[in-house]
């Protein structure tokens, strides 16, 4: 199962969940599931940036997932 | 992939617009006139915050060659819409009230009405006629200021956004916060044998871009549109003026200029609505220029900082706690770097345990705009500031401090997903063989280290590359070209065919001639648009293949590509004379066609830089002046496709750091208004103050670019402010946490 | 309406009478000063009178007199002249500050002086060496001291058509040289924060017999400090001496804070570039 990872700064839409562990073929399950589970949290990510095995995509809702990713949320980067 | 052999990748061509740059020839912004043209100017706010009560524009509706005058109720009135993002997230209607602005005016200089008319003059003495009433609110002017309780507000509506957990109720100056945490943080610091805290400040500073702001708007009788511009984007030009006129960019073309100087200033719009406005009323093409004076007090320069940190080790130079609460200037607007300076601050370093926590903080002076590595600079600069005084109270070197704390593949981010393959320990190990390291200094010298991190952006690319029957080829990709990109893409373009770089021309297409491409910014169109080009390259040299199998009457696995020509392959070798790519290109039409390769793609976050600076620093001990006599930039680069311009970015972020570090900053009065906005006193370094910059390329493929690209562009200004302020302590024995670090403050510090 | 009359007069005469005639009309020879104030709005004058083809104005000689100036002479062709950097080294070391090398070719020592700001690096040297200025108008020619030349920021003593000719500086007896030392944040392209220009006369001996020391960017205009010269006066230019003159140096001036510095920062940094400008100038003297 994929691991996802909370920082500080979503936790208090998690109740304090650092990380959970979801069956989710892609991003973009991931996100519903996170959804169903954390009523409100989708605002925040729709923000954010998810990093899967350290890579970070600013947009990429049908990137796969593997039973063994880690999945992060990350603020958006653009850059100067 | 390290295995491969180049044979362009990695040399020094002349860049293809480089003659026409160095002769005068090539075309800036300001350069383009269309027949009929207006030209506009912009009546600005002597206020740095009021209320517009009214504005009357009949006297200089009146003037004579005044063809159309716009104010901000004008313009469509957006709802607030945040498009988010760690840094320079988007409003539309902030641009929009930015370009003109509609009930309020937030900064000295706020563009508050615009005038076309025959001839600047003309235009800008209609403008001054223009009458406003204002309502004169209390300017917001620093950060302290704009987060105390009783604070004026700029934004009644301005809702916080982020971490939400201790943000204050109500009308507030505060736009956002966000925090990362590792560990437990409290424990941390209780295991540390030396705890060092600080509070850093830095203020305004802009990019300093040679080129100002320019463009011409013409629209046509069917309303079709077309703009060109100085712009790190076209694309974001054609979609945020589209937003903010609410058009349907379908009509807007945006053909971009040569680019005098960019560094994330020319991210975002200015004046292009308002000349697509005026050019729409007057039915006639409208020019606009700003002057330099403009260019400083309307245009986005980076946030002022406060950032109090705090660092602890164990004896032996272990890291094992630090704690950041950061507060960046945004503006007139939301949107400061606070989040990636956070994310940057620890960026380089193991920390077992850390808290960090960055405010996005509104206060009444020009909305920042991205500036290379938005961020990181001034939140490295105190975290850099902080490894040097423990490095010194412990006794240790350094190089050796950071070698032992210094993050490695595998590390997790302080931002939370693990590197990849990275060289920051690389950098540190070529600086501590550097003969710069080992150099005796003089009298009065001091010497400084300081690393730096930059993420580097992927986001979206296309190319084209089209072949000519001469064999030579065509590489068009929708970047305006900053730093050498043009170069870059015509020496991939010769890896991949085979073919000498003056045989490639590589264009910088409008929007109507090249598939959608993300800005030029975040250190991301040689790794990522690069890749398209590779792509569309290595997709003509298929069709180039397929076209020598039917010459052949062989399958197409049956021919090899190889320095420009094709070859007989896979068992077939020898049965036919090698067909070069000239005489290909010269069948192309009976062989099915002209060949154009073609490539799009979104690629993920380049990878990280990480840099090592090094700075000798000599201070006049009776009048505080500083000369930097010795400066050494070592970075990973992944692979330097054009070294040259490689270490150009090295030299070009270093030295807006020094100038960041030593004299460059935003001066207003108790109004709010700029006092400096010249370069005569807005003190950016000039050839003479610097000494020729040392640079040192490291290479550690990025396995997310077929060449082992990374960003460069940025991560180079990261170290140097806190180097600088490294070496000023060794050359003065006193720790500065204020820049700038300009003669009068050293003085003072030192005389103290 | 946004138009304005460029002319050319070919003498003295038509020049005071061009300006005589048009209280908006004013004086451009490089145009460095004024042609950015214009643009920036800061001066609408009615006319450009050039005064690049009088031929006294763009004259450079040297004789046992001393060096007449013409006033629209260009610093390149100060700096460059090797008699000049020579005989006044001070003066030649404060033009060669102007601007750039581009601006160089433009500026002038006149127009330095006439520009009036508090800053201009050639004054409080030309002020050290005793220059005096030149002065046409229509009631014929009239000289006067540099320091009396200058009467607060961007103002002096030019009436109603008038304007400046030439400028005399008077020959340095054995011994006797000059120096000027400013300081800027950056290496050019900058304005004073503080200027300090000294010349000095040594006898056989060593002994300072003369001196005059003045001071820029530290009051509303250049100013002479006599206080300072009477430091180094009958002394070895020895470290007393000089810590003396910067001593006086510092009281004299009488600064503002502003963006390019502090009150305090520039008393200080006054004494300081004095002191070094005295002994720069001594070692030269001992040279001659």
């Amino acid at each position: 199962m994929a691991q996802v990872h909370f920082g500080s700064g979503l936790q208090p839409h998690t109740g304090g969940v650092e990380r959970i562990d979801l069956d989710v073929p892609r991003v973009r399950e991931m996100l519903q599931e996170l959804a169903e589970r954390y009523p409100g949290i989708e605002v925040q990510l729709e923000q954010m940036a998810v990093a899967v095995d350290g890579q970070i995509y600013n947009d990429a809702p049908y990137q796969k997932l593997a039973p063994t990713s880690e999945v992060h949320f990350v603020p958006k980067i653009g850059g100067g | 992939m390290s295995e491969r052999k180049f044979k362009y990748v990695g040399t020094r061509p002349i860049r293809h617009d480089g003659v026409d740059k160095v002769t005068g020839r090539a075309n800036f912004g300001a350069d383009f006139d269309a027949p009929g043209m207006l030209h506009g100017a912009l009546l600005r706010s002597p206020h740095a915050h009021a209320r517009i009560l009214s504005v009357d524009t009949r006297a200089a509706e009146a003037v004579a060659g005044v063809k159309a005058v716009l104010t901000g109720q004008e313009l469509p009135k957006l709802q607030s819409m945040w498009m988010g993002g760690a840094e320079g997230g988007i409003d539309f209607r902030d641009i929009a009230e930015n370009c003109l602005a509609r009930d309020k005016v937030l900064y000295h200089g706020h563009a508050v009405a615009a005038v076309a008319a025959t001839t600047p003059e003309i235009a800008l003495q209609a403008a001054r006629m223009i009458e406003v009433e204002y309502e004169e609110l209390t300017p917001v002017l620093d950060l302290e200021a704009a987060v105390a309780s009783d604070a004026p507000i700029l934004h009644d509506d301005l809702q916080p956004i982020g971490a939400t957990d201790p943000l204050p109720e109500g009308p507030t100056n505060i736009a956002g916060r966000v925090e990362f945490s590792r560990g437990d943080v409290d424990a941390g610091f209780a295991e540390a044998d030396v705890v060092v805290e600080r509070e850093f400040r830095t203020q305004m500073v802009h990019q300093g871009y040679i080129e100002p702001h320019a463009c011409v708007a013409r629209i046509g009788e069917d309303d079709q549109v077309v703009v060109w511009c100085t712009t790190q984007g076209g694309f974001a030009v054609k979609n945020y003026s589209a937003m903010v006129l609410q058009m349907d960019p379908a009509k807007i073309k945006v053909i971009s200029s040569e680019i005098g100087g960019g560094f994330g200033g020319k991210t975002t719009i200015y004046l292009e609505p308002v000349a697509i406005a005026l050019a729409r009323k007057a039915r006639r093409p409208v020019k606009m220029v700003m002057s330099r004076e403009e260019v400083f007090r309307a245009t986005g320069p980076t946030s002022g900082t406060i950032v109090r940190a705090e660092l602890g080790a164990k004896r032996d130079g272990t890291l094992v706690a630090g704690r950041l609460s950061m507060f960046y200037e945004a503006g007139a607007y939301r949107g400061s770097p606070a989040g990636p300076g956070a994310m940057c601050a620890f960026g380089s370093y193991k920390i077992p345990n850390f808290y960090i926590e960055a405010h996005d903080v509104v206060v009444n002076k020009p909305k920042v705009a991205a500036y290379r590595a938005p961020g990181a600079p001034m939140s490295t600069f105190a975290t850099e500031s902080l490894v040097d005084e423990l490095a010194r109270e412990l006794g240790l070197d350094p190089i050796e401090m950071r070698l032992h704390n210094a993050v490695d593949e595998g590390d997790q981010a302080p931002y939370g997903p693990v590197y990849g393959p990275i060289g920051l320990r690389e950098t540190l190990e070529a600086a501590r063989s550097h003969p710069h390291y080992k150099a005796p200094l003089g009298q009065n010298q001091g010497r400084g280290i300081a690393c730096g991190f930059w993420f580097n952006a992927g986001m979206s690319s296309s190319a084209n590359v089209s072949l000519h029957a001469d064999g030579s080829a065509v590489v068009a990709t929708g970047n305006p070209d900053i730093g050498g990109s043009r170069a870059a893409q015509a020496q991939m373009v010769s890896e991949e065919l085979g073919i000498p770089v003056e045989r490639v021309r590589p264009v910088v297409a409008d929007t109507d001639s090249v598939g959608y491409t993300d800005m030029t910014g975040g250190s991301r169109v040689c790794f990522a648009t690069g890749m398209a080009v590779i792509q569309a390259s290595r997709d003509v040299v298929d069709q180039l293949r397929a076209r020598a199998a039917q010459i052949w009457g062989v399958e197409l696995d049956s021919v090899a590509w190889e320095d420009g020509r094709a070859l007989p392959a896979n068992g077939a070798e020898g049965d036919h004379e090698p067909l070069p790519i000239e005489e290909l290109a010269q069948q192309m039409g009976r062989t099915g066609g002209p060949i154009v390769g073609k490539a799009s793609l979104t690629a993920p976050m380049a990878g990280p830089g990480f840099a090592t600076h090094l700075c000798d620093l000599e201070v006049d001990p009776e009048t505080g002046a500083s000369r930097v006599v010795r400066y050494t930039a070592i970075q990973d680069a992944g692979k330097a496709v054009h070294p040259g311009y490689v270490e150009g970015q090295y030299q070009g972020g270093s030295a807006q750091g020094i100038g960041w570090a030593l004299n460059e900053e935003y001066i207003f009065d108790e109004r709010g208004e700029m006092e400096n906005p010249g370069f005569l006193d807005y003190r950016m370094p000039v050839a003479s103050d610097l000494p020729m910059i040392d640079t040192v390329i490291v290479e550690v493929p990025n396995p997310l670019h077929p060449y082992g690209v990374r960003g460069v562009g940025e991560t180079p200004i990261v170290p140097p402010l806190a180097a600088v302020a490294n070496a000023m302590r060794g050359a003065t024995g006193v720790r500065f946490t204020v820049l700038p670090m300009s003669p009068p403050r050293v003085l003072e510090a030192i005389d103290a | 309406m946004l138009s304005i009359r460029y002319e050319a007069p070919a003498s003295v005469g038509e020049a005071v009478a061009l300006l005589d005639a048009d209280e908006g009309a004013k004086v451009i020879a490089g145009g460095t000063d004024l042609l950015v104030q214009y643009r920036s709005g800061l001066r609408e004058p009615t006319a450009f009178v050039d005064v690049k083809r009088i031929p006294d104005l763009m004259e450079i000689s040297i004789d046992a007199d001393g060096l007449v100036l013409g006033a629209a002479t260009p610093a390149a062709e100060v700096f460059e002249n090797t008699e000049i950097r020579q005989l006044w080294p001070g003066v030649a070391e404060a033009t060669d500050l102007i601007g750039s090398t581009q601006i160089q070719g433009r500026a002038t020592l006149g127009g330095n002086l006439c520009n009036s700001s508090p800053a201009a690096d050639t004054v409080p040297a030309l002020i050290a060496v005793g220059a005096q200025a030149v002065i046409a108008g229509p009631s014929g020619e009239r000289e006067l001291a540099v320091e009396d030349f200058v009467t607060g920021p961007g103002q002096n003593v030019l009436g109603r058509g008038e304007f400046l000719v030439k400028l005399r500086v008077p020959r340095p007896g054995p011994r006797t040289s000059d120096a000027y030392l400013r300081l800027i944040p950056r290496t050019e392209m900058d304005i004073a924060v503080v200027g300090a220009g000294v010349a000095l006369t040594l006898d056989e001996g060593g002994t300072c017999t003369a001196a005059r020391v003045a001071i820029g960017a530290v009051a509303p205009t250049a100013l002479l400090v006599p206080d300072a010269a009477a430091a180094l006066v009958g002394s070895s230019v020895d470290d007393a001496a000089l810590a003396g003159a910067a001593q006086a140096a510092s009281a004299a001036a009488s600064p503002i804070d502003d963006k390019r510095g502090t009150v305090a920062y520039r008393r200080k940094v006054t004494g300081v570039l004095t002191q070094r400008a005295a002994a720069i100038a001594a070692e030269r003297a001992r040279e001659r």
